[in-house]
């Protein structure tokens, strides 16, 4: 018997009010029904029964599902801890409370920016306000906050008052998520990618941040891999500890694994999901080292990095199974130079193609 | 931290008992420690109810073959290292 999931990322919907352009979402999808209530309900309990510890409720937007508070009911009731990854949007105090009476655990709530202006530019909406007032609630109503911001180059400058933002909101945790450039941001990079010196500063005020606050507030912050010149451990590896359920119920190792061509993955419901972990061609193709190529499977860091991101590797060299371009191994990594180098010159206006919503059939 | 002092699992913390692994997880939001033994049995008196001194007690009750000195010394670096990392609190 292999490697058991721990955690369930349960995308309930793709559908979402904002237009981030460095979504993480698929730019297009197949557009079949989502999951409906009792459907989720079986993927959490065949999920927990195989080890799964934690679920992520996530989207698009998971608070435009009426029945997301029977969903975390029935999470709650299985032991599961439950954590809630949205934009705030649209949500009330009495809903919040509704979340929370349901057996929410916690509640991870992005935000755009520290200014107003520059926040609803990016989600293409005004809701910067409504956000924080959703933060006020959570802290009263003791749910515990992480606030999850993408950085890209119009807000990492603001990384000592995104930090001041967070202490005066109370959060218990603190993400600033360098964005990945794939799907949306992936099409914005020219626009989104900061450069070198902006990100040497910001990871120093991070840094300095974590150790002052040490305790009190938890704070991430994970160089890019566009700059490290190693690759991430994607996933943790492969179909090793996660397990993302998209909303019309395909059962992935990644929430982008779909987007890679030729790998089939199976719909949850039409096997026991235990079967589909450990069976399913889809997840067995990037698991081991035999995919491997020769510059990752005689590399000391496989071991840490897993073979680095398949979907960062397609996306940007065409093979699903080239080295992650992100290491300094790669024959491929002047891709990540030639980005680098751009983002050195590239003028602030560089256009963004804001996220929306398309359906493919 | 005194004998007195009364350690809680921070709120976004949740003990769980996993049966698959047969042993306890420390979760908090996208995060996850697995516990050993003396750990997780440490951690499960951490409600805010006993205070230092009383937990030493009860494990030492409960392992009387082991010296007190060492189950002092455990309680202490794990409550230590948790408390540094937000994920207990001192009352």
């Amino acid at each position: 018997m292999g490697e058991r999931p721990y955690t369930l990322t349960a995308e309930l919907t793709y559908r979402c009010p904002l237009h981030c352009p460095y979504c993480s979402n698929p730019i297009s999808y197949d557009n079949r029904p989502a999951l409906d209530t009792e459907q989720w309900r079986r993927v959490f309990a065949e999920a927990e029964a195989m080890g799964v510890m934690q679920v992520n409720l996530t989207g698009g937007e998971p608070l435009l599902r009426s029945d997301l508070e029977r969903l975390i009911e029935f999470a709650h009731a299985l032991g599961l801890y439950t954590n809630l990854i949205t934009s705030g949007v649209p949500l009330t105090r009495r809903r919040l409370t509704r979340l929370r009476d349901s057996g929410l655990d916690a509640i991870q709530l992005s935000l755009q920016s520290t200014d107003q202006r520059v926040a609803d530019n990016i989600a293409g909406l005004a809701v910067h306000d409504a956000k924080l007032a959703v933060a006020r609630w959570a802290h009263a109503l003791r749910i515990p906050v992480t606030l999850n911001i993408v950085l890209h180059r119009h807000n990492i400058e603001e990384i000592g008052d995104i930090i001041g933002l967070a202490e005066r909101l109370h959060a218990e945790r603190l993400e600033l998520a360098n964005a990945q450039y794939l799907g949306w941001a992936l099409m914005n990079r020219q626009a989104l990618l900061p450069n070198h010196a902006q990100l040497e500063q910001a990871r120093g005020i991070a840094h300095a941040a974590r150790e002052r606050l040490a305790g009190r507030m938890e704070i991430l912050f994970v160089t890019p891999d566009y700059y490290t010149g190693v690759p991430r451990a994607c996933m943790d590896g492969w179909g090793r500890h996660h397990l993302v359920v998209s909303p019309d119920g395909l059962v992935l190792p990644c929430h982008l694994a779909h987007t890679l061509p030729g790998l089939a993955f199976e719909r949850a419901g039409t096997k026991p999901l235990l079967e589909i972990w450990e069976q399913s061609p889809g997840f067995n193709r990037f698991r081991g080292e035999g995919w491997m190529a020769d510059t990752c499977r005689t590399c000391d860091h496989r071991t840490v990095d897993f073979g680095g991101c398949r979907c960062q590797a397609f996306h940007l060299t065409g093979h699903v199974e080239a080295v992650d371009p992100a290491c300094r191994w790669s024959p491929d990594h002047h891709l990540i130079q030639a980005a680098r180098d751009a983002a050195k010159e590239t003028s602030e206006q560089a256009p963004l193609r804001k996220r929306e919503l398309h359906m493919v059939p | 931290m005194n004998d007195a002092s009364r350690p809680t699992l921070a709120p976004k913390t949740r003990l769980r008992y996993d049966r698959q692994r047969e042993a306890f997880f420390l979760l908090w939001p996208e995060r996850g420690l697995l516990l050993n033994r003396s750990a997780g049995e440490i951690l499960e008196r951490c409600r805010g109810q006993e205070t230092l001194a009383s937990i030493v007690k009860g494990l030492s009750d409960q392992y009387p073959q082991t010296h007190l000195q060492r189950i002092e010394e455990d309680v202490q670096r794990l409550i230590g290292d948790l408390s540094n990392r937000g994920l207990l609190t001192l009352e």
